[in-house]
């Protein structure tokens, strides 16, 4: 028998070994880079590189710690600044019945165009999300403002970068000023004002996983009778004590003015509060009532 | 003799006088053939240890006999088969495990589950063994869960075994022992081998054909490499990944440049296809089926960070145990020795592959584990020893302390796994409470829905992103479409599910949480996911009423929702003859009043029937006119409306309803 230094340690000698290695790890790589390459378009671009965003500038609006806190179905959007600030002329303004937000297009001044992806497309797609609106002035199309906001990109959009939400705007050209949309009754299960009555009627108690069923009622008064508001748009939002949104619901009224809409309390054990934002047009109003999830 | 002499060239004079007399003992036993020209050294193994590892084997020889040794590995072999077979049953299967359970079943006989489950693969990972040799444990002692899951358990303990007979080829007593003893605690394994799925049979088939790897290695002698044809045979037919024993054989080929007779390879390549005979006929006979399922189930991609395995084996190992892996690659990358070529190839090949594999789940490292603790094992085993025996014993509780306090929190974990909770009992709960054609569905990565399909016997479907095939009801298959950008595919979101909700053909949606940090709302609340919100959309839009809740430890891990209606939306056709108008409407309540109002006031009542529709006819009111709305609103508040009504023209005189008024 015979023990050659060979057998005991691997490393030392043959340049053949060693080019062996050499190629097999090459081979191995190259089918890893390759694997990449060809898995690297399939994969989802919410993993892509984020793109710069717009400073923020300070001084009008306070940055927000946590921007999506307040922002329906948060999942959809990767976040790539916490705090942007915008300028440009306002394109549009419209409110979605199917989420509650304002959503504003926004062609922005020519310093901004850089952080849009497409430099002929210079239009950029805002949102203030239901529970920001009434603290919001909106501006009119055509007006220059300014937007404050979270830079993100929206997956469910093609990853277009959006300023979502959108929680100061201010106006900075000459113009009719700003509207401010009324939300009186936040806070109770009733909101009046002179044009818009809201009953809301909501279990105060539900087991974990029960229904939560939620009626509502809205009115108009005119000429001095309470007239029943069909088509008025609704938008339900729970929230956690903390104020954070777990569970989201677009509707409309009946033509008897009536909507009852059914969640689904599949929430941790505790004290939510249900937050409906009612809207017709140049009418709105915002009200809540509390809701227990019980353990069983 | 020579190496006698080049041992005492290298080491100081006791150690060498130890090695010659270690070499006596250690060797092969006598009859054993000798190595091939050019192999390495039987004795490579041990010569290769250090000097201390070669006094304790002599030594150890001497002051342990054969019978402490089997000993001590019966109490590993106990303590590990302990821990993988203590409360098997405590949490019901999940997906993967249903499906596998099922066509063993089939495979059983019981024909009633023909209908949900087939025998054959619908990703590209199995050609059945594990569920030919559950089906046998079926036929003697009757389906049940336990059972398949004790399958797994027996091959992950008789891995053990394999592990130490491994190490003990190419290492110490001691190494093997603690190589053993590493892996019958590795929380990680544990966990896998209470599960009822492929990874625990592959694993030891792997490690079979290593062990076969390493006799050879040794030995020499071709029955082993017959051996190791065989076992890479069988292990692809446990898993298709098993295949990766073949570039293992040609990187040690390579390596060890070792020269094989054409007499040998033939042979060895005769036992690889004879035992692996049954894919090929399987393969033959079913072609076309298996070609389309491996070219759709290869384009899964999971979309997680490369740092995914070891966050997952920090996760289920700890920390002490990883760094001991780390510390055990660590150590052999540095010596090079020719002892570690087979575990460091083993290594490499499994890692290596689903790292790069775009595919990734928490068990495909198994098969990696045992090469990890013989690694490990070696790093111990050569660790410096006091030579006081008071400080030796004291380092060496002290290691055991360390090892023991890193390993004990997660074996509680692994052994209290209760991730799919719940799903068993909702199961069982539809099969005692639903009608026998009642439809399920629930939340799925492609394979949940079945869990209700083997303990409850009910149609099931999943909800869900995926891009796995379903095999519905019957035994139809239905592929994900084909998705664009390579998103993972929403049929199982948005397409497939309303279709089944409005047909009715399914009656109850099951909500489940994995997570059982119920203590921590704000990390992890029940509804996460965008397919979760999803779920629980379609269980509010189709009225679901909550039927059930399993609890586990007193809180609620399962929900069972009975749909109440048929749409999202109640719809109503309506035509007008004469002065009656007749109105259809579906997709109201199932068995709720309905009433219905025509500009306000209330013109008639009628109740749904099972299916959430109705028929109606009632007068036109007097005072109809075109804008004014029908509106027919269910007990729920569901609505449907129409306008257009007005009273007929009648002829001059004629008798009717008095005009409308303005």
């Amino acid at each position: 028998m015979r023990m050659h230094p060979r057998h005991r340690h691997l490393g030392r000698p043959g340049i053949p070994k060693v080019l062996a290695l050499a190629g097999i790890t090459l081979v191995a790589v190259s089918a890893a880079i390759g694997v990449g390459l060809v898995q690297g378009g399939n994969l989802e671009t919410a993993m892509e590189r984020p793109a710069s965003a717009p400073a923020w500038r300070t001084g009008a609006v306070a940055c927000r710690d946590d921007p999506m806190i307040a922002v329906p179905h948060p999942t959809r959007f990767v976040v790539v600044a916490n705090c942007s600030t915008v300028a440009g002329i306002v394109k549009q303004v419209r409110r979605d019945p199917a989420d509650g937000e304002l959503n504003m297009l926004i062609e922005l001044d020519q310093s901004y165009a850089q952080f849009l992806p497409s430099a002929d497309d210079a239009v950029l797609r805002t949102a203030v999300v239901p529970r920001d609106v009434p603290k919001v002035s909106v501006p009119r199309v055509g007006e220059h403002a300014t937007l404050y906001g979270a830079w993100v990109r929206d997956r469910n959009q093609r990853n277009q970068v959006a300023l979502h939400p959108v929680w100061g705007v201010e106006a900075t050209s000459a113009g009719a000023g700003p509207t401010q949309l009324p939300m009186p009754g936040a806070g109770s299960s009733t909101a009046v004002n002179k044009r818009l009555t809201v009953h809301m009627k909501a279990p105060r108690a539900i087991p974990l996983g029960g229904a939560m069923n939620i009626a509502v009622r809205v009115e108009s008064a005119a000429k001095g009778t309470l007239r029943r508001e069909p088509e008025a748009n609704l938008f339900f939002e729970v929230r956690t004590k903390d104020n954070r949104g777990v569970q989201w619901k677009a509707a409309t009224t009946n033509a008897l003015g009536l909507a009852r809409v059914s969640l689904v309390a599949l929430e941790h054990p505790g004290t939510y509060r249900v937050w409906l934002y009612v809207d017709k047009p140049g009418r709105s109003a915002v009200l809540s009532a509390p809701v227990t999830v019980r353990r069983r | 003799m020579r190496l006698r002499d080049r041992v005492t060239r290298d080491r100081p004079p006791e150690a060498a006088r130890s090695v010659r007399l270690d070499l006596l003992t250690e060797a092969e036993p006598p009859g054993l053939a000798p190595p091939l020209p050019g192999s390495v050294d039987d004795l490579a193994g041990v010569a290769d240890e250090g000097p201390e590892a070669v006094v304790t084997g002599r030594r150890a020889g001497r002051r342990r006999p054969w019978a402490l040794e089997a000993a001590a590995l019966a109490v590993i072999v106990a303590v590990g088969g302990l821990l993988r077979f203590w409360n098997l049953d405590r949490v019901g299967f999940r997906g993967d495990e249903a499906v596998y359970a099922g066509q063993a079943a089939v495979l059983a006989g019981v024909d009633e589950l023909q209908r949900w489950f087939i025998l054959m693969s619908r990703g590209n990972s199995n050609f059945l063994l594990f569920q030919r040799i559950v089906s046998l444990a079926y036929r003697m002692f009757g389906v049940s869960d336990v059972l398949a899951r004790a399958v797994a358990a027996t091959f992950s303990t008789m891995t053990i075994v394999v592990v130490f007979a491994i190490a003990r080829s190419l290492y110490t007593r001691r190494a093997a022992l603690i190589a053993a003893l590493l892996l019958a605690v590795s929380s990680y394994s544990v966990f896998l081998a209470r599960l009822a799925l492929l990874d625990a049979t592959l694993t030891f088939l792997v490690t079979l054909a290593m062990l076969c790897l390493a006799r050879w290695d040794r030995t020499g002698r071709p029955v082993w490499l017959y051996g190791f044809g065989a076992c890479v045979a069988l292990a692809i037919q446990a898993k298709i990944v098993g295949v990766l024993l073949l570039p293992i054989l040609g990187g040690y080929l390579l390596v060890s440049r070792r020269r094989l007779p054409w007499r040998v390879v033939a042979l060895a390549v005769v036992a690889f296809l004879v035992f692996l005979s049954p894919v090929l006929l399987d393969v033959a006979s079913n072609s076309r089926e298996f070609g389309d399922f491996l070219s759709r189930s290869s384009r899964r991609v999971s979309h997680v960070p490369w740092t995914y395995y070891p966050t997952v084996l920090l996760g289920r190992e700890g920390l002490v145990v990883v760094v001991l892996w780390t510390a055990g690659i660590v150590l052999a990358v540095v010596r090079r020795s020719r002892a570690d070529v087979i575990p460091g190839l083993w290594l490499l090949a499994f890692v290596g592959f689903y790292q790069l594999y775009p595919l990734k789940a928490f068990n495909y490292l198994l098969p990696s584990v045992p090469a990890l603790c013989l690694l490990a094992a070696r790093a111990l085993d050569r660790l410096p020893r006091p030579s006081l025996p008071v400080v030796r014993v004291a380092a060496t509780a002290a290691v055991g302390v360390v090892l023991v306090a890193g390993v004990i929190p997660y074996q509680w974990r692994a052994l209290h796994d209760d991730s799919y909770a719940g799903l068993e009992e909702a199961a069982r709960w539809l099969a005692d409470n639903s009608p026998a054609d009642a439809g399920v569905m629930t939340l799925s990565h492609g394979s949940a829905q079945y869990v209700f399909s083997f303990y409850g016997r009910r149609d099931a479907y999943p909800f869900g992103r995926f891009r796995l095939a379903t095999v519905l009801p019957g035994g139809k298959i239905v592929h994900a479409l084909p998705s664009t950008e390579g998103v993972t595919p929403r049929d199982w979101v948005a397409l497939w599910p309303p279709q089944l909700m409005e047909k009715g053909t399914v009656d109850y949606l099951v909500y489940y949480a994995t997570s059982t940090t119920i203590d921590d709302p704000e990390e992890d609340p029940l509804v996460n996911t965008s397919t979760q919100r999803k779920f629980r959309e379609l269980i509010a839009r189709y009225g679901g009423e909550l039927v059930h809740t399993v609890y586990v430890n007193h809180e609620g891990r399962a929900w069972v929702y009975k749909a109440t209606r048929l749409r999202t939306k109640p719809v109503v056709t309506h035509s007008a003859s004469g002065r009656m108008v007749k109105v259809r409407g579906w997709g109201f309540t199932v068995n709720s009043t309905v009433k219905v109002h025509y500009h306000g006031r209330r013109v008639a009542v009628v109740r749904a029937d099972r299916g959430g529709s109705i028929s109606l006819r009632f007068p036109v009111p007097a005072h109809a006119q075109p804008p004014y709305y029908v509106v027919l609103t269910d007990a729920e508040g569901n609505y449907a409306s129409f306008s257009g009504l007005s009273v007929p023209r009648q002829g001059v005189g004629g008798r009717g309803e008095p005009r409308p008024q303005g």
